[in-house]
């Protein structure tokens, strides 16, 4: 007897999708909606799982852009500690879609509100991107003239970029109540724990994530223009929450953020052609690895995670380069500790 | 009597063509100079032991002798100054750019560019082993002359330098601020660190203006010629007359 279901693929079944298949391959779960050609300029940013994407993308021959590369001479130990080489740009980790708006904004507008500037023990830090300077900045001033030329640099990136590749991480945060502006960290974390009272906690909601994801398409689109629209690559960070200031515990709070954000993006990518999500959560969390895919913290993604999650995406848009043919040294990707986590640091809060 | 030595690779030449004009000229009464130079990097072939400095290299002995007129070592008390022409000046711009830009460098960072240069420059690492030995002795790393302002990398960010819109400008009068505290801080007993000397260097500080690179002289004992019209690091006899009177301060 035929019914809906009688003719679909086997990856419609969780069967012969999810349970029969190795955990390790998860065959055709990812099913592009457009190519990403050699001549396109991809942009990175997000939470820190998109630091894997962006340096897998470039090991593997992608034209991603780092439009504020490090000092020649600083030592490439540092350049994470800098900010430099995570992402297109030095802004650190992003992990609210508030956050990207908030960027964007500041870049391509004469943004009145506030630049919020953390202290501790002499130094100053932009509590926009707070680890972004290990010891802090010298003076209010330096920060400052930092953030300018970081936000000149902003400018020019998401006015070259053809493919914008954003993981949303969280969706707790915490807001100045004056000025609405969030930061990626709660004050007193990094710097700023006498400015604490001068914040409030904020967990988004599901038409909050769309609509500041909407926002920011739209005021790309026009300052753009129609000749050079931008296309978006969406991806759900499965690093669950190091900490929650919701009140819930940490594993309901955890599922609640993914959840909005799975949702947001799912939505997004069926709304807007020039929208695709690729599911580098659900292989993370597939049921069938098992959570044999995170460290022992049962947060950290292993190694062996990440290469499942980049196999996918490459079997959906190979490689770029051909180390046999070019006889290029591949460019070696860092290991998993090196990948930059601010978040981290509320563990040591953790009792 | 002032004793001065100055100590480097093909940077010496310089000196040397300044040393037989001025002492042509009888400007170094009470001044006694010494010039030991082997040409590239032969000098990291050079060690500190028992006061003096010198090589198992027969190629840099013969250089020494050359340019110093018989001695094949340097022996560190007998110099009231010892300046080292070899390896990167702190003050090269090439650290701080990014490309061809000059990014905006924080004093953290700055700090950070300046303690690995200090640990990976093998010339830096020469001249603080002799300071190690005489605390008498003062030891000045002024390294290699910063380009001229002719070259290709010194043209682009001069261009930079002067477009406003780019901001270059005021991040480079900052950055030099930067290096200048960085380098007193570091300055520790007798060795210190030295910019080039101000009069050879153009408006931004970071590169040697085109009148003290015209018509350098090879740093070969057998050839009598001028470097090409290409040759961007190397400096004349009045860059090198810039860095004795430096020295005599």
């Amino acid at each position: 007897m035929k019914n809906y279901y009688s003719d679909l693929d086997r990856r419609a079944f969780w069967k012969t999708g999810v349970v029969a298949p190795s955990h390790l391959t998860v065959p055709e779960i990812y099913q592009k909606k457009w190519e990403i050609g050699p001549d396109q300029k991809i942009g990175t940013a997000g939470s820190c799982f998109a630091q894997h994407i962006a340096r897998h993308l470039t090991q593997n021959g992608y034209r991603v852009l780092d439009v504020e590369p490090a000092p020649r001479g600083l030592s490439e130990v540092q350049h994470a500690a800098f900010g430099y080489g995570m992402y297109s740009a030095r802004y650190g980790n992003l992990y609210s879609a508030r956050q990207l708006r908030q960027l964007v904004e500041a870049a391509f507008s004469d943004d009145p509100r506030p630049f919020l500037i953390w202290e501790r023990e002499g130094r100053f830090f932009d509590a926009f991107r707070p680890t972004i300077e290990p010891n802090g900045f010298l003076s209010r001033d330096e920060v400052i003239e930092a953030r300018r030329y970081h936000l000149r640099c902003v400018r020019r990136l998401f006015l070259e970029v053809d493919v914008f590749v954003f993981t949303l991480g969280l969706t707790e945060a915490w807001v100045h109540k004056e000025s609405g502006q969030v930061v990626p960290l709660a004050p007193g974390i990094v710097a700023g724990e006498d400015r604490a009272q001068d914040y409030e906690f904020v967990n988004f909601s599901y038409g909050e994530v769309e609509a500041d994801f909407r926002a920011v398409m739209q005021m790309l689109d026009d300052l753009r223009g129609r000749k050079r629209p931008l296309r978006y690559l969406l991806t759900v960070s499965p690093v669950p929450l190091t900490a929650t200031a919701s009140g819930q515990h940490v594993l309901a709070a955890s599922t609640y953020s993914k959840s909005v954000l799975r949702a947001v993006a799912g939505w997004l990518c069926e709304t807007c052609d020039n929208v695709d999500y690729f599911p580098s959560y659900e292989i993370i969390t597939n049921p069938a690895a098992r959570g044999t895919f995170f460290e022992s913290n049962l947060r950290s993604v292993m190694t062996e995670g990440v290469e499942v999650v980049m196999n996918a995406f490459f079997a959906a848009h190979p490689p770029r380069l051909r180390r046999e043919e070019t006889g290029q040294r591949p460019t070696e990707v860092p290991a998993n500790e090196d990948v930059q986590c601010d978040e981290q640091m509320l563990e040591a809060f953790g009792r | 009597m002032k004793r001065l030595c100055f100590l480097g690779n093909s940077h010496v030449a310089a000196v040397r063509a300044a040393l037989n004009d001025m002492r042509v000229e009888g400007g170094l009464a009470g001044v006694e100079v010494d010039v030991f130079g082997s040409q590239r990097n032969s000098l990291r072939t050079a060690t500190v032991r028992n006061g003096v400095v010198g090589s198992s290299s027969a190629f840099v002995q013969k250089n020494f002798r050359w340019t110093s007129g018989g001695m094949s070592e340097v022996e560190i008390a007998r110099y009231d100054e010892i300046i080292i022409l070899a390896g990167i000046s702190v003050f090269s711009s090439a650290h701080y750019q990014a490309g061809t830009d000059l990014p905006m460098i924080s004093s953290g960072m700055a700090d950070a560019i300046i303690t690995h240069h200090m640990e990976q420059d093998w010339a830096i690492g020469l001249a603080r082993l002799i300071a190690e030995v005489s605390g008498s002795v003062q030891v000045s790393f002024v390294g290699s002359p910063l380009i001229s302002v002719d070259s290709p990398r010194a043209q682009k960010f001069l261009a930079q330098y002067h477009d406003r819109d780019t901001g270059v400008g005021v991040r480079a009068r900052n950055l030099r601020t930067m290096i200048d505290r960085s380098v007193v801080a570091r300055s520790a007993g007798n060795f210190r660190m030295k910019a080039p000397p101000a009069d050879a260097l153009e408006d931004s500080g970071f590169f040697t203006r085109s009148a003290y690179c015209k018509g350098s002289m090879l740093f070969k004992p057998e050839v009598d010629a001028q470097h090409p019209g290409n040759d961007f690091v190397h400096m004349n006899a009045q860059y090198g007359r810039l860095l004795l009177q430096d020295a005599l301060g």
